[in-house]
């Protein structure tokens, strides 16, 4: 009836003897996967852990990410920098931040968690610098550990919540998710899994309404895998499979740039959908745009192709990227003066340089007197330091006069590049919801795979910390006897 | 058994009664999937849990989307064609509008228009160039997608396409009264006051559905397959949390207490894919009059978003989905008038800047606004947002302003995601496989429209997919 390509689950009964068993089988090697790992370690030293892994190595999209950790409530790392926060701040923040509709339970499980969380990654092998960087949203230059990576320093949420910078990331400069990963890769290994690779599971097996195993394809030949407690899915979101997005998130096929790899196809979200699993937000998408840094273009301001501004200029490049796209077709410019004129940090520089707001406009192609109307008003207030119309902090505020440039922030021009929020509904022990709203027995989800703390709204760390965070728990969970 | 979405023959009780074609839900895509099996040849059950035919159409204006040259638009004038039809479909109803349903649709619209007539619905061939929705008078069209405003006037020769039944006022009633009357006229058996809470399968088809009415548990079996033909989930708050939490902002439900899902959910349980899960319609009711047009609408800082002149629609989808649900009309006083609802300017004052001041905008924001939208009305050009000429003119103050915020206007959304179906009203699985024996149509799945939207274009792609779907079940 089914092709070989079906996402059926396959039963039981079909099944004539099992290839191989474990008591805990995860899908997917990278952040949630090795967290999933130690939580079922941790539940039980002695169960037997398969990996199955699509790819040849570990380490999944994490490794080829900046590597921020959203980490709060009062880390080592968040006194050291002499930032006050509390479990109950970081909950005001992200309720705020990752809706609309955030999962509420999720949010206060990972808030409440968070300092543990922070130093059962220290107790997995990863160091952390205690500094702070002030100048990027992403990884540093250097090797500090921490950053502000979600806007939390930016109106609305410094008028929400406490300001207090939870972006952390290894010591190592520039881009600490490699390191991350292969350091939580070595820890995992050596809480003795099996681990097999170019494993590409297909299916699942179920049996009474419980899922018993998996049907994997391993190099090249099939096998029927048994999990006698459960099955974990870790194998990402959906941003490599274009018909899926299709479906489900358009708009980000207008994007140019894709955040993971090739595992990230949706099949563990659609197996797992196969089996009776309800899924949220698959509208949903983070939309990383890389402005900043320098710091300085925050004192320019974004405008839409009507020459409109329509943020605070200050906020989290996300939250930035995510209006661009969703909201204004991905077309949208960064007008600075020589005041605020530095090239970015990916060495993008102003495509339009004019004496006067009416030449910019003009030659940028925004319809005449759109830019001026919004200059006038803009600088109007930034001459007394206010932005009452989108509240950017008074210290980036000046007006904007003398020789203007335009960045040029099409999409196309710059990166917009995207991965996929929604997936799979699981509650804070890593089950897998069903769409009656009951746990599916023997399956349960982490990471992209799943529709985590962040509905809509994200902030930089979000991913490899829910990934991490609901990883484990999920290992606990499904390796308990 | 009452939660389970589905569940096995094997497990069911003996049936209440068997037919080739089990129709679920006798609203719009119900009737039309139910005669179309019925003259298929089809013994045919239409299972409907309210006391009534009808579901949300017929509290509906009752607009029907249909055009290329329908008799009612060639006696009002109007040239058009399948190409222009489906030039403007295209545009309007994307970001990646369903280009197979969307083709099929404007192709067989000249058909529809005739299957309609012929089974007893009437239309007045005069146009009410008034109103995007149902007229006062028994006029039987309507622009009612923007198609004659920017940007869709540039793309496709305009053509106004919203059809209504010849009665005053809302329409949906007539037309679901004529079509409930058609299907009894040829044999449709009907099942009022019952509910269907899950499907029976057997092996990997669908083979009937379990109901239930007054509190007993009923079983219904189909030869031939089943329609699920049960509305969408604007009255389901907890799938709209996780699929459209932006339309709980709504402040109305278009729709009935039976759009809770529950179809949607029980074809996802024996595998269907559904698509476009977070779009909703938002019908945000401004005008009639047309006069108020020549006002601006501003989101909460102070800017312009829209042109004035498009679809409501569409101002409601830009306020409600982009704007975070705050808008407001500013117009002067040759533009005023209270609107057909009752809505007055709630702020009116002598200069711009008081009156950004009462409505609580940032200083100076609508004063730019203003200014820069004079600017150019003066030789009634709108290079920002292409209002179309003859509405564009200097607003010359003493200056009014509604307030459009959800709770003062009413925004109201109903849901526009659903099962992927194929043109012929097959529900698609996970594996991109048709789903033995389960067919689909109207707001339970995902019609043409992935995101935009014209008034009409439910009612008319529930009717025409809703008879597809329903031919298609009676293996015809």
């Amino acid at each position: 009836m089914h092709s070989d390509d079906s996402f059926w689950p396959l039963d039981r009964s079909e099944v004539a003897a099992f290839d191989d068993s474990a008591d805990v089988i995860v899908i997917g090697f990278g952040a949630a996967g090795t967290s999933a790992i130690l939580g079922a370690r941790e539940a039980d030293p002695e169960a037997e852990i398969l990996v199955l892994e699509s790819t040849g190595g570990p380490g999944g999209a994490a490794a080829l990410a900046g590597g921020i950790i959203y980490l709060g409530g009062g880390t080592a790392v968040q006194r050291a920098c002499g930032f006050e926060d509390t479990p109950e701040n970081m909950e005001a923040f992200l309720l705020a931040a990752c809706g609309p509709e955030p999962d509420a339970s999720k949010i206060a499980s990972y808030c409440q968690g968070s300092v543990e969380h922070f130093d059962w990654l220290v107790a997995a092998g990863l160091e952390f610098e205690h500094s702070f960087s002030h100048e990027t949203q992403m990884e540093t230059v250097g090797t500090e550990g921490l950053v502000y990576s979600g806007g939390e320093d930016a109106w609305p949420f410094s008028d929400i919540a406490t300001p207090a910078a939870r972006g952390h990331l290894i010591r190592t400069p520039g881009s600490t998710g490699r390191l991350l990963m292969k350091t939580l890769t070595t820890t995992a290994l050596a809480a003795g899994p099996v681990v097999s690779y170019d494993s590409r599971v297909e299916r699942l097996i179920v049996e009474d309404g419980r899922v018993v195993g998996v049907v994997a394809r391993q190099h090249g030949v099939q096998r029927h895998l048994e999990a006698r407690r459960g099955v974990i899915i870790c194998a990402g979101g959906f941003i490599w499979n274009d018909a899926m997005v299709g479906r489900n998130a358009p708009v980000l096929l207008e994007a140019n740039w894709k955040v993971g790899t090739e595992g990230d196809d949706g099949r563990g979200i659609e197996m797992a959908q196969a089996v009776g699993a309800r899924v949220k937000q698959m509208h949903a998408g983070e939309v990383a745009f890389p402005i900043i840094p320098p710091r300085r273009l925050m004192e320019g301001i974004l405008i839409n192709a009507k020459g409109q501004r329509f943020i605070n200029e200050d906020t989290y490049n996300g939250r930035m990227g995510q209006a661009a796209l969703y909201d204004h077709d991905g077309e949208v410019y960064l007008v600075i003066d020589e005041a605020s004129y530095e090239p970015n940090w990916m060495g993008i520089q102003a495509s339009w340089v004019c004496e006067t707001p009416a030449e910019l406009e003009a030659e940028i192609g925004l319809p005449a007197g759109s830019l001026e109307a919004t200059l006038s008003i803009y600088n109007r207030h930034a001459a007394v330091g206010e932005d009452p119309v989108f509240h950017k902090a008074a210290s980036l505020l000046h007006p904007l006069d003398g020789h203007l440039g335009a960045f040029d922030l099409r999409i196309g021009k710059i990166p917009y590049a995207v991965f996929t929020l929604g997936g799979l509904d699981s509650d804070t022990e890593g089950r897998v919801i069903d769409l009656e709203g009951s746990p599916i027995p023997g399956l349960f989800a982490a990471g992209r795979s799943t529709s985590g703390v962040a509905a809509f709204g994200y902030a930089s760390g979000l991913s490899i910390g829910d990934s991490t965070f609901f990883g484990r728990s999920a290992g606990r969970t499904a390796a308990q006897r | 058994m009452d939660d389970l979405l589905h569940v096995d023959l094997n497990d069911v009780r003996p049936a209440t009664a068997e037919t080739d074609v089990l129709v679920i839900g006798f609203g719009a895509a119900g009737t039309c999937a139910a005669h179309a099996a019925r003259e298929a040849g089809a013994e045919v059950i239409a299972i409907e849990r309210s006391a009534g035919a009808g579901g949300a159409a017929a509290l509906a204006e009752g607009i029907i989307y249909l055009g290329g040259g329908t008799p009612v638009q060639q006696a009002c004038g109007f040239d058009d064609s399948v190409e222009n039809m489906t030039a403007y479909l295209m545009a309007a109803c994307g970001p990646e509008p369903d280009e197979a349903k969307v083709a099929a649709y404007a192709n067989g619209s000249l058909d529809h228009f005739d299957w309609l007539v012929a089974r007893g619905v009437e239309f007045d061939a005069r146009l009410d160039i008034e109103t995007q929705m149902a007229p006062r008078d028994t006029h039987g069209l309507v622009w009612s997608g923007g198609e004659n405003a920017w940007p869709f006037s540039e793309m496709a020769t305009p053509a106004p396409r919203g059809h209504l039944a010849k009665t005053k006022n809302s329409t949906g009633w007539l037309l679901m009264k004529t079509l409930a009357e058609a299907c009894e006229a040829i044999g449709v058996e009907t099942v009022y006051d019952t509910r269907v809470t899950a499907l029976v399968v057997d092996g990997d088809r669908v083979v009937g559905v379990v109901a239930s009415s007054y509190g007993e548990e009923r079983v219904y079996l189909a030869r031939r397959g089943v329609v699920l033909t049960a509305g969408g989930f604007i009255w389901n708050d907890d799938m709209l949390r996780r699929h459209a939490p932006t339309l709980l902002r709504g402040t109305w439900k278009v729709g009935t207490e039976a759009d809770d899902g529950r179809a949607i959910e029980m074809a996802q349980s024996v595998g269907a894919r559904v698509k476009n899960m977070h779009v909703g319609e938002v019908s945000l009711p401004i005008i009639p009059p047309r006069e108020l047009i020549q006002g601006i609408i501003v989101n909460g800082h102070g800017q312009r978003f829209i042109n004035e002149d498009t679809y409501m629609g569409r101002v409601g989808q830009a306020a409600l989905y982009d704007q975070d649900a705050t808008c407001f009309l500013v117009v002067d006083e040759a533009a005023y008038q209270p609107n057909w609802m009752g809505l007055t300017a709630t702020w009116v004052c002598e200069t711009v800047g008081e009156l950004e001041f009462e409505m609580g905008l940032p200083a100076g924001s609508l004063e730019a606004t203003v200014d820069l939208y004079n600017r150019h009305a003066t030789t009634h050009d709108d290079p920002m947002f292409h209002k179309a000429p003859d509405w564009v003119r200097p607003l010359i103050p003493p200056l009014g302003a509604f307030d459009l915020r959800p709770g003062v206007a009413p925004y109201a959304p109903f849901t526009l995601g659903g099962l992927e179906t194929s043109v012929a009203g097959e529900v698609i699985g996970l594996g991109g496989e048709p789903i033995p024996g389960l067919f689909a149509a109207g707001r339970t799945t995902a019609g043409i429209c992935s995101f935009g939207y014209a008034s009409g274009l439910s009612i008319g792609d529930s009717t025409m997919f809703g008879r597809f779907a329903g031919h298609s079940a009676a293996g015809a």
